[in-house]
């Protein structure tokens, strides 16, 4: 089967992340994915603000999703919608797992997703960036987080898909994974699939996780040039 | 290290920067691993991260707020810490913010640090009170060790080369006063420690920068 872009069926996008983008957050990052540019800020541990949100055992971890005006064809109304409050959510429960709240009680973390372009596949690149950010705060975290998405397209199960085959396409599956224990931390699916396509489809994202997890390291380590 | 990456196996004792599973030790954090063999223990250390109140740190703090019975002082951490007027004065005050008002600095002890840390400042000795005048600078609280230096090497060896009179906090606040043109010098030295901490050689390459610095000025 041949794909749009020539790409193999289990060939990812060209990904580049760099850490330590933003000076004014105490972490972040950028991710480039294919034709995706995704910004992620850190900021806290920090006061609580609404007071009421605390919890006196561990920090709270808050995410908000982004999409901005410019990063689609037709231009998109500013501010938070049905959908950004929606991945904000899912990205907060697919982060959570893998930090350690515990260490910093009475805290706020905020986690800020700032999408400059999009083309299939955001709230991915989304985690992975906000993962890297993350770790760039020192925030302590069990293992990274790592998101990849496997999809269907012209009847046949593919590994993350461009725009064209997500509109075009049959079915489409976000999924983040913590690699080290292969936990599912995110798991989505639009679209239509039978179980054994479901089965190829999860198999594919696991893969293309750890290859996201691999650069994520390497993206880390480089900040420190060793 | 990165967090995720498996650091040993069996029986250490953990230090910061490690959790257990099992029978596997992982590192959580951005770190440098160090193994500290007397005591079989484990630990990463951290190149990133806010700083966290421990007792007996001196800090550099800002009052943000007066209370009747308290000071709320900003230490550059996720908590504020309170200071009660009896570890800072020896007299009864009515009027607290006579004392210190909000938007002082203050050069502070750690007196005490509970679970959730809430802690408690000391400010009734010398050199701890209020800033007057100077500079404040940041550097990552990680990277204070580094801007001391060895029983202090560093942090002589840069208010020797400056002749200027510096105050470290803990916390990553750093106060100093001087001619301006020396504190202009202190900045750029901390943005160098802040940038390079984790290459070796860095004594030698601040001395070089405080010599060529101090030939220029003179």
């Amino acid at each position: 089967m041949k794909r749009g872009d020539g790409r193999k069926k289990d060939e990812l996008r060209n990904v580049r992340m760099e850490v330590g983008v933003l000076k004014r957050a105490d972490g972040s990052a950028y991710v480039e994915w294919g034709n995706n540019k995704v910004f992620a800020s850190v900021y806290g541990p920090r006061e609580v603000i609404p007071r009421f949100l605390a919890r006196n055992d561990r920090a709270i971890l808050r995410c908000k999703y982004n999409m901005t005006p410019f990063s689609v064809e037709d231009r998109k109304r500013p501010g938070p919608d049905r959908r950004s409050v929606e991945i904000g959510k899912v990205t907060a429960g697919a982060l959570e797992p893998a930090v350690i709240l515990e260490t910093y009680p009475n805290s706020m973390i905020n986690v800020n997703i700032e999408v400059m372009q999009a083309d299939a596949g955001t709230r991915c690149a989304g985690i992975t960036a906000a993962t890297l950010a993350l770790v760039d705060a020192g925030i302590p975290m069990r293992d990274l987080v790592s998101a990849c998405a496997a999809g269907k397209a012209n009847d046949g199960i593919i590994l993350d898909l461009s725009k064209e085959e997500d509109n075009k396409g049959q079915a489409d599956i976000p999924m983040a994974i913590m690699p080290r224990s292969e936990e599912v931390t995110l798991l989505q699916m639009d679209g239509i699939l039978t179980e054994d396509e479901l089965e190829e489809a999860l198999k594919l994202a696991v893969g293309g996780c750890k290859s996201i997890y691999e650069l994520q390291k390497n993206a880390l380590m480089a900040k420190y040039g060793e | 290290m990165t967090p995720g990456t498996l650091v040993a196996q069996g029986e250490y004792a953990l230090g910061s920067g490690v959790i257990r599973e099992g029978n596997e030790i992982y590192s959580t954090v951005l770190g440098l691993f160090y193994y500290q063999d007397n005591k079989k223990l484990v630990r990463v250390v951290p190149l990133e991260g806010k700083y966290l109140p421990k007792a007996g740190d001196s800090v550099v703090g800002k009052i943000v707020k007066v209370l009747p019975g308290k000071w709320l002082v900003n230490i550059n951490s996720a908590y504020l810490a309170s200071l009660d007027p009896r570890n800072a004065l020896y007299d009864r005050v009515d009027d607290l913010s006579r004392v210190y008002n909000v938007g002082d600095l203050i050069f502070a002890k750690i007196d005490y640090v509970n679970e959730i840390y809430d802690a408690s400042l000391f400010t009734k000795v010398m050199p701890y009170g209020k800033l007057r005048g100077g500079k404040i600078y940041e550097i990552h609280p990680t990277r204070v060790p580094r801007l001391i230096g060895k029983k202090g090497s560093m942090i002589y060896m840069i208010k020797q080369g400056t002749k200027s009179k510096i105050l470290v906090g803990q916390n990553g606040l750093i106060w100093a006063t001087g001619k301006d043109k020396m504190t202009d010098v202190i900045g750029k030295v901390i943005t160098i420690i802040d940038n390079e901490a984790h290459i070796s050689g860095l004594t030698d390459r601040i001395k070089e920068f405080l010599e060529k610095e101090g030939e220029q000025n003179s």
